[in-house]
């Protein structure tokens, strides 16, 4: 299994790509406010770029009681599943404070589920399409899914796509609301070769600005 | 896809097949072309919508719906065709992102999903999907009530409960034993002079308070009710925390519940108040008022179960009955008050000659009866002796006044069928005694 120091990623290359998320956050960030009909700040996302093994020992321990997720696979010239992760009762809060309905209990209705769908989907679609416009990838992105609870490996696990055998690149982002607390982890999982990709494109992207 | 389709009429066959599956489609398909006009219009759309395949097809969304369309919805198929991006907008959030209805005309509830579908390279397609989730809303807007409903009765049991003047206990059995409380009425604050939240979590708080002589009682009952879901009520004593005994009637019925899950449920009432009356009524009932010796009825009742015995055991069984002399006398001479002084004292002194499991008691005006188990003529004798002695010498509370007794021994014969018989031939020799002079034992 290849080590991802290996992959050597450069510090303008993660500063880029902070950037890119940066960016999709404060989209989302504006695409949340306009729907719940009032601000809602998300913090500015701390990017990690890590190995399956160690995201997925980080989460389980900090979240022992399991995680919610929407997730969106995306397919092209880099494929892999982006997803957006929360402790389960901090998704439960989230979907409280955006549809403002203290009625939500700790069971949530389909209908439910589907605003916290959807509530991924601005989220995640913010961040690559930044990436996508940012970089000129050539992608698809198919509808979010959402997952109630269980451990982090479900997620990782779940497609076979993923090859379990080839390293990984999972590039977390933390972020926060102001307000209700609420964090939140954006996920990327590529496949080797994808991550090849996007490294060269943020090469090719980087260069293109110092106009190398 | 990878699929590559060289034959013509195998691609003209198989878009035929993708267009009736799209037009029969259970949820509303558009498909717009990268300029936004639509391309395919489905049947449902034409219902949800009342606008028409021929009418829909070549225009697009703003000269069908007009211009106001919801920004994100613009937006989301926008990166559908040009980032190849999709989305979900949620009813809960947006409400109806076009003008829809349902079959009955109603406002059409749905979730509408963005997707991009390519068809060949640089030739990107967005497909919009109309799901209605008109049954999905009722069902939980239903469901939610039912919820509601129920913590809004929880919440009118819980005051009900609360102030009742009793215990409401639920208690869950595990199949290891163990017990685990589901519910406390408020009540228990007052029956135990407990704060409701040091017992609320524990099962077995009545248990512990129980005293000692009833907690195999209790415990009992427990093992039956559980064993055999049957009711059952008790009455023990507790102990409070002040120090007070109480008596609690325990109404306790064992069941499974919905799930299979052994559940003991209990109500519990204070009823010290209505033990303490009846001890009362009972000390009323079984006692002479004057002399506070057993009235004639519970002289009676026990000199019977003694005499029952006696005969079934082949035991002695004797009986001294006495009677005050010249007691009428004593009434007329020195007055009422006098006389009952008289039996208050009599009743005192031969208490205190008498065992302790001998009966005694006040047969009728200055007449007494004494029940002597397991004694004979002769032992009765004896001690109708000694009564008449301590009589004789007994202060009366006046200098000028002292009585003596008359009394007539009998003893149960082999041929005695009742009582009755015995006390009649007692009767005889007091008869016997007052004729001989009075102050003197005769049997007969």
């Amino acid at each position: 299994m290849k080590d991802l120091e290996t992959l050597d990623w450069s510090e303008d290359q993660i500063d880029a790509l902070t950037e890119i998320m940066n960016l999709g956050i404060g989209v989302a960030a504006n695409s949340l406010s306009e729907m719940v009909g009032e601000e809602v700040i998300l913090n500015i996302p701390k990017i990690r770029l890590v190995s399956r093994s160690e995201i997925t020992n980080d989460l389980a321990e900090q979240n022992p009681e399991g995680m919610s997720y929407v997730f969106q696979d995306f397919n092209g010239s880099v494929f892999g599943r982006s997803a957006l992760l929360f402790p389960i009762q901090k998704s439960f809060n989230l979907v409280k404070a955006l549809l403002k309905d203290m009625a939500v209990d700790d069971e949530m209705t389909e209908m439910e589920q589907e605003a916290l769908s959807e509530v991924g989907n601005v989220i995640l679609n913010a961040c690559i399409a930044t990436m996508v416009d940012t970089l000129g990838l050539e992608i698809e992105v198919e509808i979010p899914q959402y997952v109630r609870g269980g451990p982090v490996g479900v997620l990782l696990a779940g497609d076979t796509k993923l090859d379990d055998t080839q390293t990984n690149l999972f590039c977390a982002v933390e972020f926060k609301t102001h307000e209700s607390g609420i964090e939140g982890y954006v996920l990327f999982l590529l496949e080797l070769p994808s991550v090849k990709n996007l490294k060269k494109s943020l090469e090719e992207y980087l260069n293109g600005i110092l106009g190398v | 896809m990878a699929v590559t389709v060289q034959d013509k009429k195998v691609l003209d066959h198989l878009s035929g097949i993708l267009s009736i599956v799209i037009d029969k489609a259970e949820f509303g398909s558009i498909v717009l072309d990268k300029e936004g006009v639509v391309v395919i219009w489905n049947q449902k759309m034409a219902l949800f919508s009342a606008i028409e395949t021929d009418e829909a097809l070549g225009k697009t969304l703003e000269q069908l719906f007009g211009s106001g369309l919801l920004r994100r919805f613009q937006n989301s198929i926008n990166q559908a065709l040009t980032l190849g991006m999709s989305s979900v907008l949620s009813h809960k959030f947006h409400g109806a992102v076009l003008p829809l209805m349902n079959k009955d005309d109603g406002p059409l509830l749905y979730t509408t999903y963005i997707k991009p579908i390519s068809i060949e390279p640089n030739n990107r397609n967005c497909l919009i999907e109309i799901h209605d989730m008109t049954n999905v809303e009722a069902r939980e807007n239903r469901l939610r009530k039912i919820t509601l409903e129920q913590q809004d009765n929880e919440t009118r049991l819980r005051l009900l409960t609360d102030n009742l003047p009793a215990v409401i206990h639920q208690v869950r059995v595990s199949e290891d034993g163990t017990t685990e409380a589901s519910y406390l009425s408020r009540g228990v604050e007052q029956l135990l002079s407990t704060d409701y939240d040091t017992v609320s979590d524990d099962p077995n708080f009545l248990r512990k308070k129980i005293v000692s002589d009833d907690v195999d009682l209790f415990d009992d009952v427990m093992t039956d009710i559980i064993e055999n879901s049957v009711e059952r009520d008790i009455i023990v004593r507790v102990t409070t925390s002040e120090r007070v005994k109480k008596w609690v009637h325990m109404f306790l019925r064992g069941r499974e519940n919905r799930s299979g899950q052994k559940v003991v449920d209990g109500l519990y009432l204070d009823v010290t108040s209505v033990k303490v009356v009846e001890e009362e009524l009972r000390r009323l009932a079984t006692t002479d008022s004057l002399t506070g010796i057993s009235n004639r009825r519970h002289l009676m009742d026990s000199s019977e179960r003694e005499f029952s015995m006696a005969r079934r055991y082949a035991t002695p069984l004797s009986i001294l009955l006495m009677d005050i002399d010249h007691f009428k006398s004593v009434n007329d001479g020195y007055g009422h008050d006098a006389g009952d002084a008289v039996l208050e004292m009599f009743a005192k002194k031969i208490k205190s000659t008498i065992r302790q499991t001998d009966i005694f008691g006040r047969y009728g005006g200055e007449e007494f009866v004494v029940t002597l188990p397991h004694s004979t003529c002769a032992n009765a004798m004896i001690i109708a002796e000694k009564i008449r002695k301590v009589v004789e010498s007994m202060a009366c509370g006046r200098d000028d006044l002292s009585v003596t007794v008359s009394i007539g021994v009998a003893e149960m014969a082999s041929n005695d069928k009742t009582l009755d018989e015995v006390l009649k031939r007692a009767d005889t020799a007091v008869y016997e005694a007052k004729n001989a002079g009075r102050n003197r034992v005769i049997s007969n």
